[in-house]
């Protein structure tokens, strides 16, 4: 789900939240309930919001059996909320985050891009977002189907992403609370996405299938000055459900959670922050920091009660702005896999 | 030969001025040898010192060869020494760079008054013949003592000035150059004055002053 | 060993000798002192410039990296630039141009970046770019946009900021101005800003000037050729675009490498020549602490203990001094620092920052070194004070002891001669020249004090021959004997910085005759013109062969290759009689010029011919085509390259390598039309002064070069002389104060001071005479070595060997002046003396 940007700008001072997520926001749109969202115009680039990204995972397994997943991220940020400006006097900067993780093997790749010159951009009716050679494009103008597509010295992959299920919004419509004190985002998602394609790692080919989630998120402040990161969960349960959760970490309040039920027809539960539970169990020591790589999740009133471990636990993305993004297996009263993100370590 | 007239010296101390002497007039005839006795610090080193032109007095006339050595400047002085006097030290007397022949014929050569007879003869008198090439860093406190009366004599300067020159000899040494020294001295007819606190040198020579309280005795 | 509390007691006796014995503390001090800061200031200069070399090899416009540029004459358009980028290539755009400012319009280089893509973004990677660290890049990319400019660069700039007429500094397309952003690791002369206002300024919309590519392996050059077969251009842009890779990484290390040698060994010889004041200085401290050995051992001090805090003692003192050292050597480096990178400049192409940038290692270095130096210095003390033996404490110097030392010398000169030769006969690399410098110095320090003696003693007979009467005469020349042991550090010294400076000198100058007349020769020519681009090469040979005054328009073009693994420059020219009649040849075969021309032979320089062992008549082959295998018609020398070149002619180079770039051409014109000629060029083509230039113009800039590249060797010569003249007149000092017995009973027999002044100073005279006498043999051994052996292993190049007496009777001033200038002081002691301090020694001592 969420990142960063400002990636390349001022270093993320403390009390800004994450990568400087939580800066002023003043001149561009903000986000307010009560907006219809629809799909597949959320795809679209939304350039009067600060800050948006188009963001795919996906559980992998090839001929052989081997686990895999896959990272496919596009984040837009604007400098300034004027009106667009030509050339390389736009004001929007991009930013592509790609990774491949095995068991034993976490590869990523960065890319920055300015806006105004079609380095990186988004484009709807067909969808295509891109930076460089990193792609996602939509077959057809209805976004059904998705050619997904990223190349970097060390891997390559081609996945074709089929919707199996409905669009998902997060929320009150959509409309998702990031903190207590109010700051927001529009959220949607589309869990239900079978995949198959190949990678090459090196000089090695691979095909696979598997499942993928595509989350779409657009903002203008969407953290509060004290939310130092998060914890967010993309689960696919084996029985056909899916499961959201995040937590917000506060540097000086309670932590804020959240997540979204999802039940194999697409009919969704907001989860209240008062009936989530997410507990570390395991700590494992990677970059020099110290990550909960398995975690205790609780949704009781679900009868959700997982235990999560990582693939890799060393799915350490050292990108200029770092954090920690892989797949992940989970037991307990379900089992499945999903991908974890942790960031702010 | 040398007369001294009402001639004063003080040191420099700390505490001002330290009178040595302050008016002692006496006369050193030709060919005549005196002793110059007194206690130590009693000033005779220093008087020794001001008669050979080594050291300035404060006031008073030391006539040599009738010049004054007081009114003479360094260059004029040193040629005086050069000529008239022989100045024989208790220790360090030699040219350490020199050879013994080199360190015997040094004065006279200076003064041009070399004559080789006769430094023949002082070299066989004084039993220097073995040690001619040697240098005076090899030699031991007696025999650079014989080289230093050698060269304070193969010059015949008509006055000679010896400062205890046996004193840092023993007593076997001391009493060998001593006899070679006044025997020498005779035969040039030089006159000698010598700083010694031995009486029993002392009355080898003809007369000797005693220097107490800064008077002459 | 065990070193109880209560022998601190013993240091503080120890230390407190140089307290009462300041001239010797000071000998150490200055000693020392000019030492580290020599070693270390030159130690500087060449860490700065290895920064330098990674600085710029890292920085983002370095033309050394792997890149793309128009194979056409148009710039690069935005749109390849994308496409590459949506082909999965990293490449980063770069515009580039000049821009005149001011009312004076003044040129600046203009250089636009695109900060995002630039190869190696990033926090950590920022300073590897060569962008400022402090640059912010939200600040950078938005309005009103920023320049950033060195600190000499903005002093030019700021009275135009001010200005709002067409001479102020240029506006931002909002009509606003820009910020201005000073940053000290910007190169002088350069605007560098975002990509947007270059464009704009320079009116290039959608174009750049080149395309950086990432640096890594992929794009490493290959053996043989500069286009490496596996990086391969998407098809459209591959019709406009061509992919430059970089000659490998470290050329300007490996070129500088020898100049750089050079250097630290001239700063080793000042370290040397520094550590013989140390050694004379711990030498006398522990001969006159005898004394103080005999009380302490009586005191119950094992011998152990005594060595033990000796030891503490010298590196505490050296510690101490070094610091100081460290900040001369500081001082020294600023100081030489201009004039060294001109020459490197203008030697390798290598640019210097002006700030020094030092690491640790450099002061620990400093500290290491002058500890090092000092343990060196005080061995030979050291073990004599453990076994001293009489003629320690008896210096005369007929004393056997004194005789085995002198033999045992001799015998060691005469072992390091024989190894220099060896050296000098077996030797092949740069270190074995170096090596071979170092032993005849050796030699000559071990054989100078021996000569020295003889010289003195056949003075001494024909003194005693001439006026066997003559006292002072004898005692002249028997004294200088007797001072040649306590002086003869001193005069070492003495002979060594005379010796280099005959050497070096020699060689400077030589190097200067031979170069001016070569640059005659070689620049027959009467106008250059360097050109930027085909296009341009093509307008100007167009317009050129419509000016009636040219009489001949020899254009040339090169290109670089690598010959095992160096790079080699290719270089095409048309033959012309300017060549054939004027082009200085060290050895050609007859038929040289007419095979260049018909494209059977090659012309290639010294360095070349040098480094791959070959000769006229050889094959060379070049590119590994059987019909680029060439004979060798003649070498040339070809000063100040540090390259090999293979000279051929244009049609050949042509032939076998189109990519060859058209750079420049020779002119000739009748000497009074050179002046229109190159305004007409100037303002037809808006050339700057550096791309048309008359054959004065080159020469002045070459010999400027020469000059300067000369400076810092000249700077550290002078500066060893000086401290050749501060060790002789501490020894002095030193000995002035045993001077007074030894001279007192020649003043007793009758010699005045006066007199005795004079003799001292013509004794010191006649020493340094003699010693820059035997300078002048050494410093022609020293030159020969420079011009035959270390010039020929360091760039390639052998010199003829000169000899320039006027330097020698200049030298030998230089020495009796220094000898009478380090005189002064003990002679005016010695002049005002009181005679109670010339009859001390008569006194017993107790």
């Amino acid at each position: 789900m969420l990142l960063l940007l400002v990636a390349c700008s001022e270093p993320s001072l403390p009390e800004q939240g994450f990568a400087g997520l939580g800066s002023d926001a003043t001149g561009f749109a903000q986000v307010e309930p009560g907006i219809e969202i629809r799909y597949p115009d959320a795809l679209n680039q939304h350039p009067e919001y600060r800050i948006e990204w188009w963001y795919i995972t996906a559980n992998l397994q090839s001929e052989t059996g081997e686990l895999l997943g896959i990272q496919w991220t596009l984040f837009r940020m604007a400098d300034s909320p004027a009106p667009q400006q030509e050339g390389w006097a736009n004001q929007q900067r991009w930013l592509g985050h790609v990774g491949l993780t095995r068991a034993n093997q976490h590869l990523f790749a960065q890319s920055y891009a300015r806006g105004g010159v079609g380095q990186a951009g988004v484009v709807i009716s067909p969808f295509s977002a891109w930076i460089d050679n990193w792609s996602v494009s939509a077959v057809d103008a209805d976004a059904t189907d998705f050619t997904l597509t990223a190349s970097t010295r060390e891997f390559n992959y081609t996945l074709t992403l089929s919707r199996v299920g409905p669009e998902v919004l997060h929320g009150e419509q959509g409309f998702s609370v990031k903190s207590a004190g109010g700051q927001a985002s529009y959220y949607l998602s589309l869990p239900f996405l079978a995949v198959s394609g190949s990678i090459q790692i090196g000089d090695e080919h691979v095909s696979v299938k598997g499942d993928a989630w595509l989350d779409r998120e657009w903002s203008s402040q969407p953290l509060s000055a004290d939310q130092q990161g998060w914890d967010w969960f993309s689960l696919h349960l084996d029985q056909g459900d899916k499961l959201m959760l995040f937590r917000l970490r506060h540097a000086h309040a309670d932590d804020y959670y959240a997540g979204t039920y999802i039940r194999a027809d697409g009919t969704t539960e907001s989860l209240k922050p008062q009936q989530i539970q997410m507990r570390p169990i395991r700590h494992h020591s990677v970059a020099n920091r110290e990550l909960p790589v398995a975690w205790q999740l609780t949704v009781e009133d679900f009868g959700i009660d997982l235990r999560t471990q990582a693939l890799n636990p060393n799915a350490w993305m050292a990108t200029d702005i770092a954090y920690w993004e892989g797949p992940i297996q989970f037991t307990g009263s379900h089992s499945g896999k999903g991908y974890l993100e942790m960031t702010g370590y | 030969m040398l007369q001294v007239t009402r001639l004063a010296k003080s040191h420099q101390t700390p505490q001002g001025p330290l009178p040595l002497f302050s008016d002692l007039s006496f006369d050193i005839k030709a060919g005549e040898s005196v002793a110059l006795m007194g206690e130590s610090g009693c000033g005779k080193s220093t008087l020794l010192h001001i008669l050979a032109g080594l050291e300035q007095a404060d006031k008073g006339q030391v006539l040599i060869n009738n010049q004054d050595i007081m009114q003479l400047n360094d260059s004029d002085r040193a040629l005086l020494r050069r000529n008239y006097v022989g100045v024989i030290f208790q220790q360090l007397n030699l040219i350490p760079s020199l050879t013994i022949a080199d360190n015997l014929a040094f004065q006279a050569r200076l003064a041009g008054t070399l004559d080789t007879e006769w430094l023949h003869n002082l070299v066989s008198t004084l039993g220097l013949e073995t040690l001619l090439t040697r240098y005076p860093a090899q030699l031991s406190g007696g025999q650079q003592q014989r080289v230093a009366i050698g060269r304070a004599l193969a010059a015949r300067t008509p006055l000679l000035f010896a400062d205890e020159p046996t004193g840092s000899l023993d007593e076997a040494n001391a009493e060998q150059v001593m006899t070679l020294m006044l025997a020498l001295v005779k035969e040039t007819k030089s006159s000698l004055l010598m700083v010694t606190h031995s009486a029993l040198l002392a009355a080898r020579l003809e007369r000797a002053m005693t220097l107490r309280q800064g008077h002459l005795t | 060993m065990q070193l109880r509390l209560p022998s601190w007691w013993v240091l503080h006796a120890l230390l407190s000798h140089w307290l009462r014995h300041p001239v010797q503390l000071g000998t150490l001090i200055l000693g020392l002192l000019a030492a580290t800061a020599l070693w270390s200031g030159v130690q500087a200069l060449n860490q700065q410039a290895r920064f330098s070399y990674e600085q710029a090899a890292a920085r983002f416009n370095n033309i050394n990296q792997p890149q793309i540029v128009s194979a056409t004459a148009q710039p690069i358009s935005e749109l390849d630039y994308i496409q590459l980028r949506r082909s999965g290539w990293n490449v980063s755009p770069l515009v580039e141009g000049t821009l005149s400012l001011g009312a004076d319009n003044a040129t600046f280089s203009i250089i636009g970046i695109e900060p995002m893509t630039l190869p190696g973004l990033g926090e950590a990677a920022k300073g590897a770019s060569g962008l400022p660290d402090n640059l912010v890049l939200h600040r950078f990319l938005t309005p009103p946009w920023e320049v950033w400019v060195s600190p000499a660069t903005f002093e030019r700039i700021k009275p135009m900021l001010s200005n709002t007429d067409t001479s102020g500094f240029p506006y931002n397309p909002q009509g606003k101005k820009v910020r201005i952003q000073v940053s000290a690791t910007l190169a002088d002369n350069e605007l560098i800003t975002d990509i947007y206002l270059a464009q704009y300024w320079l009116n290039m919309p959608g174009q750049f000037s080149r395309l950086l590519l990432e640096r890594s392996e992929h794009f490493e050059r290959s053996e043989h050729s500069e286009h490496s077969e596996h990086v391969t251009l998407p098809a459209e842009p591959a019709k406009r675009l061509r992919v430059i890779l970089p000659q490998s990484d470290h050329d300007i290390s490996r070129l500088t490498a020898s100049f750089h040698l050079n250097l630290t060994a001239l700063s080793l010889l000042a370290f040397l020549v520094g550590l013989l004041m140390v050694y004379s200085a711990i030498h006398l401290a522990l001969t006159q602490r005898l004394a103080l050995r005999r009380i302490l051992f009586s005191c119950g001090v094992s011998q152990r203990e005594l060595l033990a805090w000796l030891l503490v003692e010298l590196l505490l003192l050296s510690g101490l001094i070094a610091l100081p050292g460290l900040l001369f050597g500081y001082w020294i480096a600023t100081l030489l620092l201009p004039d060294l990178s001109a020459s490197l400049n203008g030697l390798y192409g290598a640019e210097l920052s002006d700030k020094l940038h030092l690491s640790w290692r450099w002061y620990l270095q400093g500290i290491l070194m002058a500890w090092g130096g000092t343990l060196l210095a005080a061995t030979v003390p050291l073990l004599k004070l453990i076994k001293p033996d009489n003629g320690y404490l008896n210096p005369s110097m007929s004393s056997p002891s004194q005789l085995i030392q002198r033999n045992r010398l001799m015998v060691a000169g005469l072992i390091g001669a024989s190894l220099a030769l060896l050296m000098a006969w077996l030797g092949t690399s740069l270190l074995s020249g170096f090596l071979l410098l170092a032993l005849i110095f050796l030699s000559a320090a071990l054989l100078m004090p021996v000569i020295l003696d003889a010289l003195l003693t056949l003075g001494q007979r024909y003194a005693r021959a001439f006026s066997p009467d003559s006292a002072t005469a004898q005692w002249l020349w028997a004294d200088a004997r007797m001072q040649v042991p306590h002086l003869s550090v001193a005069l070492v010294a003495l002979l060594l910085a005379l010796s280099t400076s005959i050497g070096v000198g020699g060689m400077v100058d030589g190097f200067r005759n031979t170069f001016t007349g070569w640059l005659d020769q070689r620049l027959a020519a009467e106008v250059y013109v360097r050109v930027d681009n085909e296009t341009q090469a093509q307008q100007v040979m167009h317009w050129l062969s419509q000016y009636p005054k040219v009489t001949a328009i020899l254009p040339s073009a090169g290109t670089e290759i690598q010959l095992n693994s160096m790079p080699v420059e290719l270089r095409g020219i048309q033959i012309h009689s300017t060549y054939t009649d004027h082009w200085p040849l060290l050895s050609k075969t007859p038929q040289a010029w007419q095979d260049m021309a018909s494209g059977a032979a090659v012309l290639i320089n010294e360095q070349l011919a040098r480094q791959l062992a070959l000769n006229i008549g050889d094959t060379l082959p070049l590119a590994g085509l059987p019909q680029t295998d060439f004979t060798i018609g003649a070498i040339f020398s070809d000063y100040g390259n540090p390259k090999g070149q293979v000279m051929l002619s244009l049609a050949t180079l042509n032939q076998y390598w189109p990519d060859a770039k058209r750079g420049s051409f020779a002119l000739r014109v009748a000497p009074p039309d050179v002046e229109p000629l190159i305004r007409a060029l100037t303002d037809e083509f808006s050339f700057t002064q550096t791309q048309v230039i008359d054959q004065q113009g080159v020469k002045r800039y070459s010999l400027q070069l020469f000059e300067r590249t000369f400076a810092a060797t000249s700077a550290l010569n002078l500066l060893v002389l000086a401290i050749a003249a501060i060790a002789l007149f501490s020894s002095l000092l030193t000995l002035s104060t045993m001077r007074l017995s030894q001279i007192a009973p020649i003043w007793a027999c009758g010699v005045s001071r006066r007199q005795l002044v004079i003799t001292e100073l013509l004794r010191l005279l006649l020493l340094a005479f003699i010693t820059a006498l035997l300078a002048i043999p050494l410093g022609l051994i020293i030159s020969y070595c420079l011009v035959a052996v270390i010039n020929v292993r360091a760039f390639g190049w052998a010199l003829p060997w000169q000899i320039f007496p006027m330097q020698w009777f200049y030298l030998t001033l230089a020495a009796l002046f220094s000898a009478l200038l380090a005189a002064i002081v003990p002679v005016l002691k010695l002049q005002f003396s009181s005679p109670g301090e010339l009859l001390k020694g008569f006194r017993d001592d107790q």
